[in-house]
């Protein structure tokens, strides 16, 4: 158990590092930042104008879209500012810098995670906390709600940073991935911003357990429509799997790795 | 003169498809994405109609197969040319292609037309052997006069998508980082290009923006399935017209202040 934490609080000390040289540029840093807001701000408004015109339907209705909206920018936007780094996984590969990663002492799944931030994902997390005051607003939340709506949180960035994680890996197999794995990547991130109400049958079972998008994003909403503790269980245990899942799969794929022999100059 | 020029970009446009069909796991991979999100929204509108009683014109066929257009014709990835022009700028690159005999927007244009042309055919035949059996045909009068005015509609929304996403590319000579301009750029195509509501369900102050911005210009083509679409193409072929021109001189005054600011440090 303590070397499970000195690992994390080596991880931490990296990604602090890595924090502090994004936050040496300020200004770009600002506005990358402002202009995620904006940019998320064209998913409310589309999603507004559709219930405008259907109505609610399987008891979703405007304000659960934007529920689901704050909540999806919430994960999307914490995982990529705390663990950006698995979306670079293919590239490290590539490039050789994946060397970097195997040689420094530490948990090589930890230094993945946290060898690279994503500093506009912090706009992403402003847009999820925006979109929770509305939310909370609009449902006249109470503080067990708000409790219930933090709950979900953690579990979600866990399922996707490791979802990532595991479509990165596809750079040990094939060269040049990093497009592949980032398409891959789409097919989580897309379809967590459609209202969960949605999806029925086996296309529900499908997002929940194959590319968990519900997970991230509708089921912390239905979480509170239903009041259901049991989901907020089912979402930890789904998060600890996907966790277990990407560290397995990890472990298997890095044997697969050739060092690309990189000639460059690493100062 | 004009034959030597035009063999010139032909000889871009087959290197950059050549390369292309050279990295099919790229190719394969973005047209299962964009498959992938036809078939999702597909799917959730189907429930959606099955739950909901529409009170509009616009038929289930009518809004997939428009949602689907916009997404084939995405699929040529045309925002990319801000990603390329960003990094030939800040990289020096745009040295080695401004010494050219191309004038470098073509050269950048013919290129992306190169390496995706084969990332559209796949969701557009895969669109016409999935929905047909899924959800069935709009209702449309084929005619030679619907074809032409399509494949018009098809080529100058092309033209005005690449002409707004090179302007954006070229706001990099200026900006330290102009991503947030391009993300605001993208989200307006996104939201009134018709992406994932058909802008028939759009009220109408949102419909004018469709019709008189360049952004809704660039994706008219989610316009074809609609019954009025021929009644409108006039209108619309123009529109498509003057953003072309009103982008062309703008770019062109850009593009020359850009080009004495230039400085590209030898090494």
């Amino acid at each position: 158990m303590s070397n499970l934490f000195k690992e994390l609080d080596k991880a931490f000390f990296i990604w602090r590092i890595n924090l502090r040289s994004e936050l040496a540029m300020r200004k770009s840093f600002l506005i990358l930042t402002i202009g995620m807001i904006i940019n998320d701000l064209a998913f409310p408004i589309v999603w507004i104008f559709f219930f405008l015109n259907f109505g609610s339907f399987n008891g979703w209705e405007v304000a659960d879209v934007i529920g689901l909206q704050a909540m999806a920018g919430l994960t999307i936007g914490l995982s990529f500012f705390t663990a950006g780094g698995a979306t670079k996984l293919p590239q490290q590969i590539d490039s050789g810098y994946f060397d970097n990663l195997l040689l420094t002492p530490g948990n090589l799944y930890l230094k993945i995670f946290v060898s690279h931030i994503r500093t506009s994902a912090l706009g992403d997390v402003f847009y999820g906390l925006i979109m929770t005051v509305i939310y909370f607003i609009l449902i006249q939340a109470n503080i067990l709600q708000m409790i219930m709506w933090l709950l979900p949180i953690i579990p979600a960035v866990m399922i996707i940073n490791n979802f990532i994680l595991i479509t990165g890996l596809v750079g040990f197999f094939i060269n040049d991935a990093t497009y592949l794995a980032g398409t891959l990547q789409d097919t989580l991130i897309g379809p967590s911003l459609y209202p969960s109400g949605a999806y029925s049958g086996a296309l529900r079972f499908f997002f929940i357990f194959i590319i968990p998008a519900i997970a991230i994003g509708g089921l912390p909403v239905e979480i509170i429509k239903n009041n259901s503790y049991y989901m907020i269980l089912g979402i930890w245990v789904l998060g600890l799997l996907w966790t277990g899942l990407g560290y397995i799969l990890l472990n298997a794929a890095v044997k697969k790795y050739e060092s690309a022999n990189l000639l460059a100059n690493r100062v | 003169m004009i034959s030597s020029v035009l063999k010139k970009y032909f000889a871009v446009f087959s290197i950059a498809f050549k390369a292309s069909i050279f990295f099919r796991n790229r190719i394969l991979a973005q047209a299962l994405v964009q498959i992938f999100r036809i078939t999702i929204l597909m799917l959730v509108y189907s429930f959606v109609y099955s739950q909901v009683n529409v009170n509009s014109d616009v038929t289930l066929q009518v809004a997939v197969w428009s949602i689907a257009a916009y997404f084939c014709v995405l699929s040529i990835r045309f925002k990319n040319l801000f990603n390329d022009i960003n990094y030939d700028i800040k990289s020096g690159n745009i040295e080695v292609i401004l010494s050219r005999p191309l004038n470098y927007l073509g050269y950048r244009i013919v290129n992306q037309l190169g390496s995706d042309i084969n990332s559209f055919l796949l969701p557009v035949v895969a669109s016409f052997i999935i929905l047909p059996i899924a959800i069935g045909f709009p209702q449309i009068t084929v005619t030679i006069t619907y074809l032409l005015g399509v494949l018009a509609i098809i080529i100058l929304g092309l033209l005005v998508g690449a002409l707004l996403y090179s302007l954006v590319g070229l706001a990099a000579f200026w900006l330290e980082d102009a991503t947030p301009v391009y993300w605001i750029i993208d989200k307006g195509v996104l939201l009134l290009g018709g992406s994932y509501l058909p802008i028939a369900f759009y009220p109408e102050f949102m419909k004018l923006l469709v019709y008189y911005s360049p952004f809704g210009a660039s994706m008219f083509v989610s316009h074809i399935f609609y019954s009025d679409f021929l009644s409108k193409l006039p209108f619309l072929l123009l529109a498509q017209i003057a953003w072309i021109i009103i982008l062309l001189i703008v770019i062109n005054i850009v593009y020359r202040r850009a080009y004495k600011q230039l400085t590209v440090n030898g090494g």
